[in-house]
């Protein structure tokens, strides 16, 4: 494996419902080399979600330390935290997550100017990278007029749009049929190869995972087993 | 408060509350029927309650200005009847002279012969137990010791024998005061004479008639009633025997007034009054020389009173429609967005089996549990809002009336209050859970897209032809239903009205809503009977035997139900957006044409602005929803119409409130008229309306422009996308802030809406207020004097720089100038008119010499021909004694503004409009004196601006040079000096006023800086107005409440996306400044609206004659009245807003992002 660029050591997660303690996570240690595209696999409520969430700094861990490209997580605050994130990190979900009343392009262009590139720089970088996934045609359509396949397309050009070091991709084929997910996981990784980008992609599909350098496998808030595919 | 709009309150509650009761009881059919739904509804109150917190605000403010609206007129009535109990105490009737009889006497007094008739004839009477006599001068009364003098003091004389039978004097610990204890030189003083003059018991007060002198030493101080004020005096009465009084004025055997009490206490005698009344006119008919009129009645007292109270209630309840109209559009909203949220959770509902008609009762069991706890709420808060009302109002009551207000408010009122709020909501909560329920199963559950609704599937002229028919029978179907419901509440109205007594409308309503209710009946029960029976194919021979029974008892019935069933299906299948359309049009035309044109019929209709106007709007939009059935691009399609509706409201319109500019504009501006013309038919007739216009122009005008504005909410944020784009930091911000109201055409729409008509409301109220305040009460209204100086009747002086020379004071020091003015009050009538007595009517003739003539600034608004120019039209009445101005108050009776002296119906019989838009001739008048009899002729050769009257009463008159009053009325009857300082400041006017006013201390005169009178009545003027404005103001919590609602509702509804925008890389603080900045647009666009619309419809108003009564207003803006009232608003939204930004900014991303 290439050098890590991201390492968790011990992560628990704990979900205090007021009534019940949910333990999500229960001392998860992982490395993830840079370039590399890791799976994570196990059964519904497994924590794969949490696990993808945490390590992410979506959400803060309840122990242990998250450390990505020399960095603890858990020193940053807030503030510094989403800046990073706009940054350095890209995501994909499971629905999208598009938001309904913007275009393709005003979609994809959103991290750009969030991160403070001019506008018209973010208009360019935004319609190259929906070009580059094979959108084109469809920049000025908003979600609603658009396929599954291609929102989800919109859904990744939005999270490499920044050139990320990181993609979290949750589930990213899960709303979809198994022919436009094999074309998206041949999008992902091409970008993958091309780029150099590490992957983190949490699934259910044995397909999917099978595409990827290393499966990770969870079971009960712990890392079962890995399975290295490619060397 | 017995009445409101002409209906009695009894009657107005009755029906609310019988609506109340069908409401209630159609919630508790569906909650025994569906148990579960109600308990769907119910339930989903308690999810959220920040939001649960701000639909019960929007739902309670109806109910509030309602019920603020009922009980400030409550307290207005009731302070003010109060004061006429307080006052007439145990008087029930003033007798005095009849003015009829004015020309057979030389006085005008009645006499003790005519007392002692009196007396003989009722003594006896049980009903009445006091009769009583009066003498009752105004005269200028004096404290000599501290040189403090009140001119218009009541000098009243009381019989000791008679008068303690009414109670009239008290001390001021309340208790009775024996009028036995008057004799010789010795006086009660009535409290506000005490005050005036600075006196009490023991203290000497002299008072002067035809300048001699009479002094009296006070008794003691009583309190001011009718009996010790006279009512005739502003300045307080000393109260002395008859016969001293007699004396000192001269009056032997002759009596003002005389008094009489019904039997019984202060507030029980009403019920007697009439039968009372009706002997005693009986009586004073009856006496050939008695020549005496019941001139007061304090049963006609208290009516008015409860009328006042009545017009305050009106005038809050029209200033509060904004503010109602928004509350209604902020329900109808909530429950969309309710719905929106609901949306899969309905869809599914109905994929599982539940009806229509079920979603909708769950949802009216959610509204109405709502409802009826904010109605309640908001009915309490409508009582304090009333409370600092009367505060506000109490304060300008004293100022003005010398009287204060309390608080009060009854339970009719608050009932009604009540009533109207649950029965408004539940009408808007309907008509939503029916509109909600009327989804589409899988579009719901898959939340897609609504289709087009107007777009025609089969555009053909057949198909558009039965969408109409088939939008006309739900009409018909629907005015059946309102019928069938109106013929229930007048049977049970009329049941419970017979409890009142008024049998022949009990009988009448019984017999109409009972016929009524049959037919409804029949047709209900027929259509069901028919349906259940013949479109189930379950026919076998009981239900031909029914058939035929039924057939039997209601054939004829049977048939035409059957056949509205028939139609009722196909009307069903054919009915769309392209039919409505048609109807649109078609009534539109119609309306359109009943008002311009007319029916005898209806005839309500002819030249009616609101239903012009109306029917003008309707079919504009009509026309725009069939070009989009017939495929023309909506956007377009309602842009255009929406922009000519602006269009039509902001220029000068063909109704009288705009009317008549066209000759200044040069085209046509009404579109129908110019139409007309062009096609050469027969134009409309002139249009005209009242004060429903300004709520018919704010809603329309307002509804189109959001319409404009929401269809190319693209266009319009443009400038704001690009300006975005230079801040970079919150430019993503800025986008989401514009992309989500733009997309969400519908509540943003609506938003705008509500925000857009109460600003509009509260700038054109602020707007015209202060116009008119600046025209009518600014310094150019004091007719170029300075100070005013009434004259006492009982010490005439012929000539007032004599007077104050004599009197020690040199004149030449601080008056420049002194013009006289006397008046008398003949009779008066249009030469033209037909000579007959009836056509003869009171009105004042004021007579002016050279001085007042040289210095006078009254300037003319109407010119007669060769009379072109202010100096024309004065010059030629300083040499002509024939010639006459008048004021502005007589050209026509009006409902604006002004209107003059109610007591008088002399009018020239020629409008403002008339002489605005053609030359005339002047106008002869003839005068008649009504002492004498003679008559003599004048011309009215100009016609003063209405401005010249606002402060000073006696400039409402027929204005004609000194010389003809000396030549026909011996001099006049009362006097009056208008004097110009040698210096400008009012310092100096109110000093010399003051001057004037002590050295002519015996004479009662009264003098007074006419500026510092604007000033006064300015200061009053305003503080009605901003009375009014912050009524109407309260509207604006509304757009704020739906400000709010809306932001909570889209923390809610957003989510994931938050999630999603925090996951991309938005912090918290640019999520929270996106919501902050939606909120802001949406406020700010909905302020821009009401102001830019609110300011053109004023302008426009006040550029119009019609609606100014003739006076030219300089338009200006109160820029900084408008700041505080609009800075307060945009204030208020933006911290309603900070809340929900902050609730957005704190989602947690990885939970949002979770779910969908």
């Amino acid at each position: 494996m290439s050098e890590a660029i991201i390492e968790l050591n011990s992560l628990v997660k704990t979900y205090d419902t007021g009534e019940v303690q949910v333990q999500a996570l229960r001392g998860v240690d992982l490395s993830v080399g840079r370039g590399e595209m890791v799976a994570i696999m196990g059964p519904s409520g497994c924590g794969k979600t949490t696990l993808l969430n945490t390590a992410s700094g979506l959400d803060d861990p309840t122990e242990g330390s998250i450390t990505i490209e020399g960095t603890d997580l858990g020193s940053l605050d807030d503030n510094t935290k989403t800046s990073y994130r706009a940054t350095r990190m890209g995501f994909i979900f499971q629905f999208y997550n598009l938001l309904p009343v913007l275009s393709a392009v005003e979609n994809v262009e959103l991290p750009l100017l969030v991160s403070g590139t001019p506008p018209a720089e973010a208009r360019r970088l935004a319609l190259a990278q929906l070009d580059r996934v094979g959108l084109g045609e469809w920049t000025e359509h908003r979600p609603g007029q658009l396929s599954g396949g291609q929102r989800q397309r919109v859904t990744i050009a939005r999270a490499l749009v920044n050139d990320p070091t990181i993609v979290w991709a949750d589930e990213p084929t899960g709303d979809l049929d198994s022919v436009t997910a094999n074309q998206i996981m041949d999008l992902l990784t091409g970008l993958n190869r091309e780029q150099d980008q590490t992957f983190v992609i949490v699934t259910h599909g044995r397909e999917i995972a099978d595409r990827c350098h290393r499966i990770v496998h969870m079971r009960d808030g712990l890392i079962e087993s890995e399975e290295q595919l490619v060397g | 408060m017995d009445s409101l709009f002409g209906i009695p309150l009894t009657s107005i509650l009755v029906a609310l509350l019988l609506a109340l009761g069908a409401i209630l009881g159609v919630l508790g059919v569906i909650a025994l029927r569906h148990p579960l739904l109600v308990r769907m509804g119910l339930r989903n109150i308690g999810r959220r309650k920040a939001q649960t917190s701000l639909i019960v605000i929007g739902l309670m403010l109806s109910t509030l200005i309602i019920s603020a609206a009922f009980a400030t007129g409550d307290t207005v009535g009731y302070s003010i009847t109060n004061e006429v109990y307080d006052s007439f105490e145990e008087v029930d009737f003033i007798i005095g002279f009849d003015d009829e009889f004015a020309a057979e006497r030389d006085d005008r007094y009645l006499t003790d012969d005519f007392l002692a008739s009196l007396t003989a004839e009722f003594g006896d009477d049980p009903d009445i137990d006091g009769i009583s006599g009066l003498v009752v001068e105004v005269l200028p009364a004096l404290n000599a010791d501290r040189r403090l003098a009140e001119p218009v003091a009541g000098f009243i004389g009381v019989d000791p024998s008679s008068i303690d039978t009414f109670n009239g004097l008290k001390s001021l610990d309340g208790e009775l005061i024996s009028a036995s204890t008057l004799g010789g030189m010795r006086a009660y003083a009535s409290q506000d004479l005490a005050e005036q003059l600075d006196i009490s018991a023991g203290d000497t007060v002299q008072i002067f008639h035809s300048g001699r002198p009479a002094a009296f030493e006070v008794i003691d101080v009583v309190q001011d009633t009718s009996l010790t004020e006279a009512q005739f005096g502003g300045g307080g009465g000393l109260i002395t025997s008859l016969d001293v009084a007699r004396e000192v004025a001269g009056l032997e055997g002759q009596l003002s007034a005389i008094a009489v009490s019904i039997t019984g206490g202060v507030r029980d005698t009403l019920d007697r009054s009439d039968a009372v009344e009706g002997r005693l006119e009986a009586f004073i008919d009856e006496q050939p020389d008695g020549h005496a009129d019941i001139i007061f009645t304090k049963k006609q007292l208290v009516g008015l009173a409860e009328i006042i109270g009545s017009i305050f209630v009106t005038f809050f309840l029209i200033f509060g429609l904004f503010a109602i109209a928004s509350g209604i559009l902020l329900i109808f909203m909530i429950f969309v967005m309710l719905a929106a949220e609901r949306r899969s959770e309905m869809g599914m509902a109905r994929a599982v089996g539940m009806q229509r008609l079920h979603l909708t009762e769950t949802f009216l069991a959610e509204g109405m549990a709502y409802n009826v706890g904010s109605a309640a709420v908001g009915a309490l808060l409508g009582l304090g809002v009333a409370f600092i009302l009367v505060l506000v109002l109490g304060q300008i009551f004293s100022d003005a009336f010398g009287f204060g207000i309390t608080f009060h408010f009854n339970w009719q009122g608050f009932l009604i209050a009540y009533s109207l709020g649950v029965v408004l909501t539940f009408g808007t909560v309907a008509f939503s859970s029916f509109r909600i329920a009327n989804l589409n199963i899988v579009r719901a559950i898959r939340d897609l897209p609504e289709p087009q609704p107007l777009a025609g599937a089969d555009r053909s002229v057949g198909a558009l032809f039965q969408s109409a028919a088939g939008a006309l029978w739900l009409v018909g179907w629907l005015v059946a239903l309102v019928v069938a419901g109106a013929a229930t509440l007048a049977i049970t109205a009329s049941v419970i009205g017979a409890a009142f007594g008024d049998l022949p409308t009990v009988l009448s309503g019984l017999f109409g809503g009972a016929a009524l209710m049959a037919v409804s009946t029949l047709m209900f029960f027929g259509a069901r009977t028919v349906r259940r029976g013949a479109f189930r194919n379950q026919w076998n021979w009981r239900h031909w035997l029914l058939w035929a029974v039924w057939l039997l008892v209601f054939n004829v019935v049977a048939g035409v139900v059957w056949l509205l069933q028939l139609s009722r299906d196909w009307a069903g299948r054919h009915r769309n957006a392209g039919g409505w359309a048609v109807i649109m049009v078609i009534l539109g035309a119609l309306l359109v044409w009943l008002s311009g044109w007319g029916l005898d019929a209806l005839s309500g209709l002819q030249g009616q602005a609101f239903s012009y106007t109306s029917g003008f709007n309707l079919a504009v939009l009509g026309v725009a929803m069939l070009a989009v059935y017939f495929g023309l691009n909506q956007r377009l399609a309602f842009s255009a119409a929406g922009l000519g509706l602006v269009w039509y409201w902001i220029l000068p319109l063909p109704f009288s409130l705009f009317t008549h500019l066209e000759s200044v504009v040069g085209r046509d501006l009404d579109p129908v008229d110019g139409l007309t013309r062009i096609l050469g038919l027969p134009r409309p007739m002139h249009i005209e309306g009242n004060v429903e216009m300004f709520f018919v122009s704010g809603i329309a005008v307002t509804s189109a422009a959001v319409i404009v504005i929401i269809l190319n909410a693209e266009l319009a944020l443009a400038p704001v996308r690009w300006l975005g784009g230079l801040l970079g930091g919150i430019a993503p911000a800025i986008k989401t802030a514009i992309a989500y109201p733009v997309a969400a055409k519908f509540r943003t729409g609506m938003t705008l809406a509500m925000f857009g008509i109460v600003v509009f409301s509260v700038v054109v109220m602020a707007t015209l207020n202060s116009n008119f305040t600046q025209a009518f009460l600014s310094e150019s209204a004091n007719g170029g004097f300075d100070v005013a100086v009434d004259v006492n009747p009982n010490n005439r002086i012929p000539d007032l720089r004599e007077a104050l020379q004599d009197a020690g004071y040199d004149p030449d020091t601080t008056i420049a100038g002194v013009g006289r003015l006397v008046s008398v009050f003949p009779q008066v009538r249009r030469s033209a008119d037909p000579d007959i007595p009836e056509a003869y009517d009171p009105y004042r003739l004021a007579a002016v010499d050279d001085e007042f003539i040289d210095f006078q600034r009254l300037p003319v608004e109407h010119h007669a021909v060769g009379y072109d120019t202010d100096e024309a039209v004065w010059e030629a009445m300083r040499t002509d004694p024939t010639l006459a101005v008048i004021d502005a108050s007589r050209l026509q009776p009006t409902d604006n503004f002004g209107g003059g002296p109610e007591t008088s119906d002399f009018y020239l019989g020629v409008s403002d409009h008339d002489l605005r838009h053609s030359s005339w001739d002047p106008i002869a008048i003839t005068v008649r004196d009504p002492s004498t009899g003679l008559t003599t002729e004048l011309k009215v050769i100009g016609v003063l601006e209405p401005q010249v009257t606002a402060v000073i009463p006696t400039f409402f008159a027929i204005f004609t040079h000194a010389s003809a009053v000396e030549e026909h009325f011996e001099g006049g009857d009362l006097e009056e000096y208008f004097v110009v300082t040698t210096a400008t400041t009012d310092e100096a006017a109110v000093e010399t006023a003051r001057d004037i006013e002590s050295t002519l201390l015996e004479l009662g005169v009264q003098a007074n800086s006419i500026d510092k009178l604007i000033d006064d009545q300015a200061s009053q003027s305003r503080s009605f107005q901003y009375l009014f404005e912050g009524f109407m103001a309260l509207g604006l919590i509304v757009g704020i409440a739906a400000l709010g609602v809306i932001a909570f509702r889209t923390v809610v509804e957003r989510r994931q996306q938050i999630g999603m925008l925090r996951a991309i890389g938005y912090s918290r603080r640019l999520v929270a400044v996106s919501y902050f900045l939606e909120s802001s647009f949406i406020a700010l666009a909905g302020i821009g609206i009401g102001v830019v619309l609110g300011l053109a419809i004023s302008h426009n108003l006040l550029a119009s004659p019609e609606f100014t009564g003739g006076t030219d207003i300089d338009f200006q803006v109160p820029w900084a009245r408008l700041a505080v009232i609009l800075a307060g608003a945009y204030g208020a939204s933006a911290l309603m807003t900070l809340l929900p930004a902050r609730a957005a900014s704190r989602v947690a991303v990885a939970e949002a992002l979770r779910y969908e």
